[in-house]
C-alpha cells in the first residue's frame, strides 16, 4: 500500500500531540456532519425543529440530502402541458387550439435506452414549483412570479412556430391530470381526471428563451 | 495510587494506538478509486448525451433564465461559476471545461487538483437548473467528499506516473505551473463569486485548502530536513482521507436506509402496490409493454414494492460484512440495473452503483487487480496505445505523417 506512514511513533511529541488533535477533531467532525444529515432526512422531530437554522446552513445549498425518489408515494397522475395563443387572423385576435406540449417529450422517452434529463425533469421540475407556489398558505407563495415566468418560457421553448404562425399576443396554459388507474385488487375508488386551466397571460420579450423560434406580440 | 498510574499508563498507550490507526493508512483505497471512475464515468457520460441540450439545459437557451435561477441561487446562497457572464461563448468554454475535468478525474490525473475542478463543475451545473435529480445529487455529494480523499492513490494515471518515477526527485513543472494558474483562477473566482461565498464557504474553503495543503506538501517533500513534517503531513493527509470514506460510506446508508423509511410512511408502499404507479408514469414508461407486464401481475408488484422497502432499510446489514454484505449489494446492483432499464433512468443508477462502490469487499477489488496486472497490455491494448501515438503525431505533423501512417497501420485513420 503506497503511502503508509511508518515514521508516525518516532515523531516528536508536538507533532503526535497535533496529530492527536486532529483526530479528535475529525471524529468531531464525522458525526457533526452525519448528525446533521440524518436530522435534515429524519421526519420533522424535537430537535430538527428546535436546530432547523443549524441543519439547513449546512446541507443547503451544497450539500442537499432529497432522497425521496418515488417516496412516500410515487406520482399517482400523468401531467401534461397543454398551451394555446391568441394570433391574429384576419381583423382581429382568435385562440388557438389547445397544442399538447408533453406530447412530443413523451414520444421521445419511448424505446429509449438513455432519456436525457430534459425529456424526464424539465416540465416535471417547473410543474413542481408552479403547484407548490400557487398551493394556498403556501410558504413559497413568493416564487409564483418565478414559477409562472419558467412557465411561459418553458411553452414558448417547446411552442412550434412552423405550425402556428405569426406572433403571439398572449398565451394560456393548462395542466391536464390523468390519474393512474389504481388496481382493482387495493378496492379503492377510481380517481377523476381533472384539467386546471390558467389565466391568459401577457407576453414581453423576456419570455421568449434565445433559440426559440417563436415571436411575440408586443415584444419590443 | 497505582491504580491512577496504571490508568495513565493504559489511556497514553491506547490513545496512541488510536492515533496510528486514524492517520497511519488511508483505509479502503481501491474502495474509494472505484467511487471516483463510477461518479465520474457517470458525469462523463452524462454530459455527453446531454451534449446536443446543454444550451436548453443550462445555456442561453434555458427556459430557467439566467435571470429566474440567479434570483433562486441568491435566496440560497448557492454559486455556479455559469453565472459569470451571460456570453455563450464563457458557456461553452465552461461546458468543455467540466468534460475534461470529468475525463481527467476518471483516469486519476493530478488527482486531487482535478477533484476540486470536478466538484466545482458538477455544482455549478446542479445550481444553474432545477433540472438535476437524486442521481446528480448523489454525483454532486461524492465530487465534495472525493476531494478529500487519496482517491487517486491506485488505479489511475497518478499511481503509474509515481511508479515508472525514478528515486530522484525532479522538479514537477506541471504541477508548478498547475498550482500558479489554479491559484489565479481560485483568487479572482472568489472575488467574482464573494456574496455566495459570504454565506456558504463550503466551496472555496475546500478549494483554497487543498490549494495550501498542496503547497504545504511540496515544500516539505523539497525541504533536506523536512523529513518529520513530511510524515506529519501524510500522517494528516490519511486522516482527512479516512474522514471521506467514513463520509461517504455514511452518506449511501442514509440514502438508502431514509429512502426506505419515507417511502414506509407512504401507503401505496404499506400496501404494496407502489410499483403499479411507477410502471404506469408516461416520463417512466421507456418500455410500455414491460412495464404494463409488470403492473398487470398483481403479486409480481408486491414483491418488488415489498422487496424495495426491505432492501433499503436492511442495507445497513453491510456492516456486518461477509456473506450478509455479499447478498445486499447483489440485491442493490440487481435492483440498479433493473430501474435503469425498466423506468428508464440509468444514469440515476449508475450514480447510485458507484455510490455502493465504497461497500465493495477489498478481496474483491484485489481479485479485480490482479487479473488486470496479469494481462496489463493485452495485444490489442497494446495496438490501440501505440494508434493512439501515432495519431497524435498526426495531429501534431499533419498529413505527410497521416499517410505514412495509413500505410503502417491495420487501421487507419479515415
Amino acid at each position: 500500500m503506497p503511502e503508509v506512514s511508518e515514521g508516525i511513533p518516532r515523531l516528536p511529541r508536538i507533532y503526535r500531540c497535533a496529530l492527536l488533535g486532529a483526530v479528535v477533531l475529525a471524529a468531531a467532525a464525522i458525526v457533526a456532519h452525519v448528525g446533521l444529515i440524518c436530522l435534515t432526512v429524519a421526519n420533522s422531530n424535537v430537535v430538527a425543529r428546535q436546530h432547523r437554522g443549524v441543519i439547513d446552513a449546512w446541507t443547503s445549498p451544497n450539500l442537499a440530502q432529497n432522497w425521496e425518489l418515488f417516496a412516500p408515494d410515487p406520482r399517482s397522475a400523468n401531467i401534461r402541458l397543454n398551451a394555446r395563443a391568441m394570433v391574429d387572423r384576419g381583423a382581429g385576435q382568435v385562440p388557438t387550439e389547445w397544442i399538447d406540449l408533453s406530447a412530443p417529450v413523451v414520444a421521445s422517452v419511448r424505446h429509449n435506452l438513455v432519456p436525457t434529463h430534459r425529456a424526464l425533469n424539465e416540465f416535471s421540475r417547473a410543474w413542481e414549483l408552479y403547484d407548490l407556489s400557487h398551493a394556498e398558505g403556501s410558504p413559497l407563495a413568493g416564487y409564483a412570479p418565478l414559477a409562472e415566468a419558467y412557465m411561459r418560457r418553458l411553452v414558448l421553448s417547446r411552442w412550434d412556430a412552423a405550425k402556428v404562425p405569426g406572433p403571439l399576443h398572449r398565451i394560456q396554459y393548462r395542466f391536464v391530470i390523468t390519474p393512474i388507474q389504481v388496481p382493482e385488487a387495493t378496492g379503492l375508488e377510481q380517481p377523476v381526471p381533472e384539467i386546471r386551466e390558467q389565466p391568459w397571460q401577457t407576453l414581453t420579450a423576456e419570455d421568449v428563451p434565445a433559440g426559440a423560434s417563436v415571436r411575440v406580440a408586443s415584444g419590443r | 495510587m497505582s491504580a491512577a498510574g496504571g490508568l495513565l499508563a493504559r489511556w497514553p498507550r491506547s490513545l496512541s494506538e488510536r492515533v496510528d490507526q486514524a492517520t497511519a493508512t488511508p483505509w479502503l483505497l481501491r474502495q474509494t478509486a472505484a467511487v471516483r471512475i463510477g461518479a465520474a464515468g457517470t458525469w462523463l457520460a452524462y454530459l455527453l448525451r446531454e451534449w446536443p441540450h446543454r444550451g436548453a439545459n443550462w445555456g442561453p437557451d434555458a427556459p430557467w433564465s439566467m435571470d429566474l435561477s440567479g434570483r433562486l441561487m441568491a435566496d440560497a446562497g448557492a454559486f455556479s461559476v455559469l453565472t459569470w457572464s451571460e456570453s455563450p461563448v464563457w458557456f461553452e468554454i465552461c461546458y468543455a471545461a467540466f468534460v475534461l475535468s470529468a475525463v481527467l478525474m476518471m483516469l486519476g490525473w493530478r488527482t486531487r487538483g482535478t477533484s476540486v475542478l470536478f466538484m466545482i463543475g458538477v455544482g455549478s451545473l446542479w445550481q444553474r437548473s432545477l433540472m438535476g435529480d437524486s442521481g446528480d445529487l448523489v454525483v454532486q455529494l461524492l465530487a465534495y467528499y472525493l476531494v478529500l480523499t487519496r482517491c487517486g492513490q491506485v488505479w489511475s494515471l497518478d499511481a503509474r506516473r509515481r511508479a515508472r518515477a525514478s528515486g530522484v526527485a525532479a522538479t514537477d513543472r506541471t504541477a508548478v505551473v498547475g498550482w500558479l494558474v489554479s491559484g489565479v483562477a481560485l483568487g479572482w473566482g472568489t472575488v467574482v463569486s464573494q456574496d455566495a461565498y459570504a454565506t456558504h464557504p463550503l466551496v472555496p474553503g475546500l478549494a483554497w485548502a487543498v490549494w495550501l495543503a498542496l503547497a504545504a506538501r511540496a515544500a516539505v517533500g523539497r525541504a533536506e530536513r523536512g523529513g518529520q513534517a513530511r510524515v506529519f503531513l501524510n500522517a494528516l493527509t490519511n486522516l482527512v482521507h479516512n474522514v471521506g470514506v467514513v463520509v461517504i460510506f455514511a452518506q449511501v446508508l442514509v440514502i438508502y436506509t431514509s429512502a426506505g423509511w419515507a417511502k414506509t410512511q407512504g401507503a401505496t408502499w404499506t400496501q404494496g402496490f407502489a410499483v403499479h404507479y411507477s410502471m404506469k408514469l408516461e416520463d417512466f414508461r421507456p418500455w410500455p409493454y414491460l412495464s404494463d407486464l409488470v403492473a398487470s401481475n398483481t403479486l409480481l408488484v408486491f414483491v418488488l414494492t415489498a422487496g424495495t422497502v426491505a432492501l433499503q432499510i436492511a442495507t445497513p446489514l453491510v456492516l456486518y460484512g461477509g456473506r450478509t454484505r455479499n447478498v445486499i449489494l447483489f440485491l442493490l446492483a440487481g435492483e440498479h440495473i433493473g430501474i435503469a432499464i425498466l423506468l428508464g433512468i440509468p444514469f440515476f443508477s449508475a450514480a447510485m452503483l458507484a455510490a455502493d462502490a465504497i461497500l465493495l469487499p477489498t478481496a474483491a477489488l484485489v481479485r479485480l487487480e490482479r487479473l488486470w496486472a496479469r494481462h496489463p497490455e493485452p495485444d490489442g491494448a497494446q495496438r490501440a496505445a501505440a494508434s493512439c501515438s501515432r495519431r497524435a503525431e498526426v495531429a501534431v505533423a499533419g498529413y505527410g505523417i497521416a499517410r505514412r501512417d495509413s500505410q503502417e497501420g491495420p487501421k487507419a485513420r479515415p
